[in-house]
């Protein structure tokens, strides 16, 4: 049991962030909810694409001997994934925004 | 293989444009819709005249910062890909230039960042036609969204809340598509899209299945593919007319295309996951058809109704993707490009009822009738042309598809597409009766939209009967060097 969640411990948490990040996405009373929801879901497939690049008994990628590495390619992907996200949290929030001026509050009236 | 700067270029530009025009609207008023019309018109240029170069010297690759694929980041341009940047370059540069008034009157003040938000929407649409890398095609759509959700949110009452929904929907659908590519990475190694598809054959089958469906569903939302279309009526019907006239013939036609490009080009390699996953395009395809029509007969609301239309169109697209034979391709690339041109036409003559005589309902429309004749005329031709009457360009697209269900005797889609064809019947009546039949009502003198607007909307018309009268040639053409190899 120990054994299978370490060697599955990273895809399990990402399991877990994308069903909390799903159920905040769904169930929510406010609409910034679903903005925490939606980053949380994001996270966990950065997570995903992390614990891909991992090489057991891997170290740092710079080629400066012939140690194994771990894969350096998702974590670039990935600054850019964060990058996008942080992005769209932003617009979100300027959205939201629009929405408090609007219809004063950021409920959700289920439209 | 041929390298050339053409292919990054049709990004390039709508995206330095986006910088040059939000700094120069904010330098000199009123001086962002001259460069963002300078720069569509270039774009338009160089995409069309892509298409003969790649039609006869094969496709044209660019290798960013010199480094060769599978390393290096490659965009690229094939017969499909020209083809698709043709069209959406050419319809953008139609509504943009058609639409410079009533983006004065329906957003003043907003000008500027309207323009450059354009800009961008259109870099990362070209960039999701010309990706030739999974992780890269993420990123474009992401650059496509994110301006499109600022796009619908910038309008009046109700448009903040279904952006945000749109938003909401939107980006988890990308978030989807993300995870699916992770699991392709896991599986191949490698993101490049040629280099994945050859790859594939030797790969884990449960993890490129898994990847595949996830792709697949990601996808399937931004091309509003039914039951994934949900974001799609409230944003094209709360949204600023402009912006609905700019986004609905694009956002969902290019990402029909990244649907075929994926399925096609990344799956396509004989796998026994492709034809998985062309089953479930093709059933949410013929589900698509009848839920649409049906849905579009049931609105009120002019624009939503044509949203719910959409629904239904982009089901005969999936639904010809889906049967995966030579007909049903040719009609669904055909049927992209057929969307894209009636859509343009019916937005923007919704676009002129609403600021010009106060419609937003389908039954307000016998307000036009025999004050906008030419508004009218091209509302005709366009929803005639989506009931699929020859030699309409609907037709053809329509026709195609038809013949690619019948081809593999799967009768339960032919039957879902004759249901669906039947609603279209429908709700385009509704459209034509109001403003042919019905007798005028309310604001008596005014007349026809803006003249840009009125030529644009007749190019877009006039274009939906040229794919139809000059179809045998742009299949032979066009279409037919497009479409992947080894198709029955």
């Amino acid at each position: 049991m120990i054994e299978i969640l370490l060697a599955r411990g990273p895809y399990l948490l990402v399991v877990l962030l994308a069903a909390v990040g799903a159920y905040l996405m769904m169930s929510r009373r406010t609409l910034l909810k679903a903005v925490v929801g939606l980053y949380v879901f994001q996270t966990s497939i950065i997570l995903l694409f992390v614990a891909l690049s991992y090489r057991t008994g891997g170290t740092v990628p710079i080629a400066l001997d012939d140690l194994p590495m771990h894969n350096p390619l998702p974590h670039a992907m990935m600054l850019t994934a964060i990058v996008v996200g942080v992005a769209t949290v932003g617009v979100a929030v300027a959205i939201l925004r629009r929405i408090q001026a609007e219809s004063g509050s950021i409920e959700d009236t289920g439209r | 293989m041929t390298t050339s700067n053409l292919p990054a270029l049709l990004f390039m530009v709508p995206f330095m444009a986006a910088l040059i025009a939000v700094a120069g609207g904010w330098l000199v008023a009123g001086s962002a819709r001259w460069i963002a019309l300078a720069a569509l018109a270039v774009t338009a240029v160089l995409a069309v005249a892509s298409v003969p170069l790649v039609l006869t010297g094969g496709p044209l690759h660019t290798q960013l910062g010199g480094w060769a694929p599978p390393i290096g980041i490659e965009v690229l341009l094939d017969p499909l890909s020209a083809g698709v940047a043709a069209l959406v370059a050419v319809v953008a540069l139609l509504i943009v230039g058609g639409s410079m008034r009533e983006v004065r009157e329906e957003l003043p003040g907003q000008e500027t960042v309207y323009y450059g938000s354009v800009l961008l929407m259109l870099s990362g649409l070209l960039g999701i036609v010309i990706a030739g890398d999974l992780f890269n095609l993420f990123v474009q759509i992401e650059v496509a969204s994110l301006s499109a959700y600022a796009l619908v949110a910038s309008g009046g009452r109700g448009a903040p809340r279904a952006g945000f929904t749109y938003l909401i929907i939107g980006s988890f659908g990308a978030s989807v598509y993300l995870a699916g590519v992770g699991f392709i990475y896991a599986a191949t190694g490698t993101l490049n899209m040629a280099d994945v598809a050859a790859r594939l054959a030797a790969a884990d089958p449960s993890l490129v299945m898994v990847g595949g469906v996830l792709m697949v569903a990601g996808l399937g939302v931004k091309m509003a593919l039914f039951p994934l279309h949900t974001w799609m009526p409230a944003a094209y019907a709360l949204s600023p007319s402009v912006s609905a006239s700019l986004m609905a013939p694009l956002v969902t036609k290019v990402s029909a295309y990244a649907m075929i490009r994926v399925l096609f080009w990344v799956f396509g390699g004989g796998t026994s996951v492709d034809r998985v996953l062309l089953d479930m395009v093709a059933v949410a395809g013929a589900a698509a058809i009848v839920a649409g029509g049906v849905m579009a007969l049931l609105q009120t609301d002019l624009r939503r109704l044509l949203a719910y239309s959409s629904v239904g169109q982009m089901g005969v697209v999936a639904l010809g993707v889906g049967v995966a034979n030579a007909p049903g391709m040719t009609g669904a690339v055909l049927h992209i490009a057929n969307d894209a041109l009636m859509k343009g036409a019916l937005f923007l003559a919704a676009g002129t009822a609403l600021l010009r005589f106060g419609v937003r309902e389908v039954s307000d429309l016998s307000r036009l009738r025999g004050r906008a004749p030419w508004t009218s005329a091209a509302v005709a031709v366009a929803g005639l042309s989506l009931i699929g009457i020859p030699p309409l360009g609907g037709f053809f697209g329509k026709w195609y598809v038809l013949n690619g269900t019948l081809a593999d005797g799967r009768w339960a889609l032919t039957a879902a597409f004759m249901v669906g064809s039947l609603a279209t019947v429908g709700y385009v009546l509704r459209l034509i009766e109001p403003l042919f039949f019905t007798a005028a009502s309310g604001n008596e003198g005014q007349r026809e939209g803006s003249a840009p607007a009125l030529v644009a909307c007749a190019l877009l018309a006039l274009l939906v009967i040229l794919i139809g009268v000059g179809n045998e040639r742009i299949v032979t053409l066009i279409v037919t060097p497009a479409l992947p190899g080894g198709l029955r």
